[in-house]
């Protein structure tokens, strides 16, 4: 199921859908379950022997993201690339 | 003929090239001999141009030497740099399909104007994602001070041919320390200018917001030749600036005078073995270099990087990860992967942090004129080694050896990395500077040869 397919369930008012997107937006889902969601929402097919590998870069990422992330920067903080017309 | 330019210098070759005392013919006849001999070994060549050089080499002959620099210097460059004729691989097999390039990269074109022979292109891990020189299309590029341990990467061949003696300069590609990883495992000279100086038009990407070309040389000297040669603007290349070229030749002797330099200290000693903190002691100790300082949030600016270049990265392959995942190197692939997952949101968080990070750093050259750390945590790693440990934590190679270098181009300052010739193995030291003084860590690195502190030396392979 894609994210976009996942919010169109949610939509319609679908009971379980929208549990599952509530759990995937407000607690740390196992992350098997995001990189199962993602796959799919990205429709990145991959064999299921590539599983850890993936998951174990995808916690470093995560990790390292985090760690970049929770340094306080104002709001006014402009990002490195700015585009000049 | 050959015997004799097994070791020699771009600028020695020139100046015998330009005096009569050999031919660029002669010369480009040696070079693609020692290739062929040598390769087999090494693996450092995935192409070589052999009738392009010789064609070349007689235009070279036949031009007036006395106005080309870099007359008759065979030169190769690592394979994402499109060759006229040539597939521009990346270190892939998924690139293999692809047409042959139309044109040079202008930085070929430019040191082919210059006089340079290009005589090959060569070996790099795959996509550039990669700091360890191995690739399983390929084989590793091998380390020529020690042939079972890892050249460094991802310009792994780049490293490895200078290093090897095959050719006296080469061109590869540095995102987050893939000149400056080789240049120290190999034992050579390496040059990563500021971001956007030189054009990576007509080259294979990988992260366009940290990607850099550079050069690498067994001497400053021909560092410079060959910098100042490829210098300049490039329309083509939406990061280049737009700078008149800048040389840095004419500077190379004036020596230390007036230069304060500090040490890295913190972050830089953390993850550091024994070898690389000898060798920046030693340099330190050489350029009187007794203040230590910190670089705020280096780890962090690593994390940052390492985001961006997974992202980005990521981006870059979609479609093939989407089409052809199976075709990748797995540990690129599987990479690639996560990175795609990465949510934007962080990726954002790295771009702001990205800023105030580079404007932190560059207020340090208020103080100082360069700063010194290390290249590489560890001299070379054993091809196929998958763990390491740094500060008495076990790590993977290949995400790790660059742990020094990323923090240091993921804003772009000018590096030179210069090679410290312990034994059994050599190892780097980086010598950073503000943005766009280059020539500063030029000048630098060519009084520390000067001086015997830091020199490429022969291998026996």
């Amino acid at each position: 199921m894609t994210l976009v397919r996942l919010l169109d369930v949610r939509a319609i008012g679908s009971e379980f859908a929208s549990l599952r997107l509530k759990g995937f937006l407000m607690a740390a889902p196992p992350i098997d379950d995001f990189i199962a969601a993602a796959a799919k929402a990205l429709d990145l097919p991959f064999e299921p022997a590539w599983q850890p590998a993936i998951k174990a870069n995808l916690e470093v990422s995560l990790k390292l993201g985090n760690m970049v992330a929770e340094f306080p920067l104002p709001d006014t903080a402009e990002p490195a690339p700015i585009y000049k017309a | 003929m050959a015997d004799d330019l097994d070791w020699a210098n771009s600028a020695d070759i020139a100046k015998a090239v330009a005096s009569g005392k050999t031919t660029a013919s002669a010369v480009t006849e040696a070079a693609l001999a020692r290739i062929a001999k040598t390769n087999p070994t090494l693996n450092a060549f995935t192409a070589v141009t052999a009738e392009r050089a010789r064609v070349h080499a007689k235009k070279v002959d036949a031009s007036d030497k006395s106005k080309l620099p870099l007359a008759g210097v065979p030169f190769a460059v690592k394979n994402l740099f499109d060759i006229a004729g040539v597939i521009t691989v990346a270190g892939s097999k998924i690139n293999r399909v692809h047409p042959a390039a139309k044109a040079d990269s202008p930085l070929i074109a430019r040191l082919e104007a210059a006089g340079a022979v290009l005589v090959g292109a060569l070996n790099m891990g795959e996509y550039a994602y990669d700091f360890t020189g191995e690739n399983v299309h390929d084989g590793p590029s091998r380390n020529p001070h020690d042939t079972t341990r890892m050249s460094g990467g991802s310009s792994g061949g780049s490293g490895t041919a200078v290093g090897g003696g095959m050719v006296p300069l080469a061109l590869g590609s540095d995102t987050n320390g893939s000149i400056r990883v080789p240049s120290s495992l190999c034992g050579i000279f390496g040059l990563k200018p500021t971001y956007g100086r030189l054009t990576r038009a007509n080259s294979f990407p990988f992260v366009a917001s940290l990607d850099h070309l550079g050069p690498f040389a067994r001497s400053v000297r021909d560092l410079a030749l060959s910098y100042d040669a490829m210098q300049g603007p490039d329309v083509q290349d939406a990061a280049c600036v737009d700078r008149g070229v800048e040389p840095t030749l004419a500077s190379l002797d004036k020596g230390l005078s007036g230069l304060r330099f500090v040490t890295a200290g913190g972050y830089f000693k953390k993850g550091a073995s024994p070898e690389a903190l000898e060798a920046v002691s030693m340099v330190a100790k050489a350029l009187n270099a007794a203040k230590e300082i910190e670089i705020p949030e280096a780890a962090r600016a690593r994390a940052a990087a390492y985001i961006i270049t997974t992202t980005e990265g990521a981006a870059l392959h979609l479609d093939r990860l989407r089409k052809q995942a199976g075709d990748f190197d797995p540990a690129v692939r599987d990479r690639l992967i996560a990175g795609a997952m990465v949510p934007s949101t962080l990726v954002v968080k790295a771009q702001n942090f990205r800023r105030w990070y580079h404007d932190r750093v560059v207020e340090l050259f208020k103080d100082c004129d360069a700063i010194l750390a290390p290249a590489t945590p560890t001299t070379a790693p054993k091809l196929g080694q998958v763990m390491f440990t740094l500060d008495g934590v076990e790590l993977p190679v290949r995400a790790n050896l660059g742990i020094f270098t990323q923090p240091i181009s993921f804003i772009g300052l000018p590096v030179m990395a210069v090679p410290v010739p312990l034994k059994p193995l050599p190892i780097g030291v980086q010598i950073i500077c503000a943005p766009w003084r280059e020539d500063i860590a030029l000048r630098i690195a060519h009084a520390l040869e000067q001086m015997g502190v830091c020199a490429a030396t022969q291998p026996k392979f």
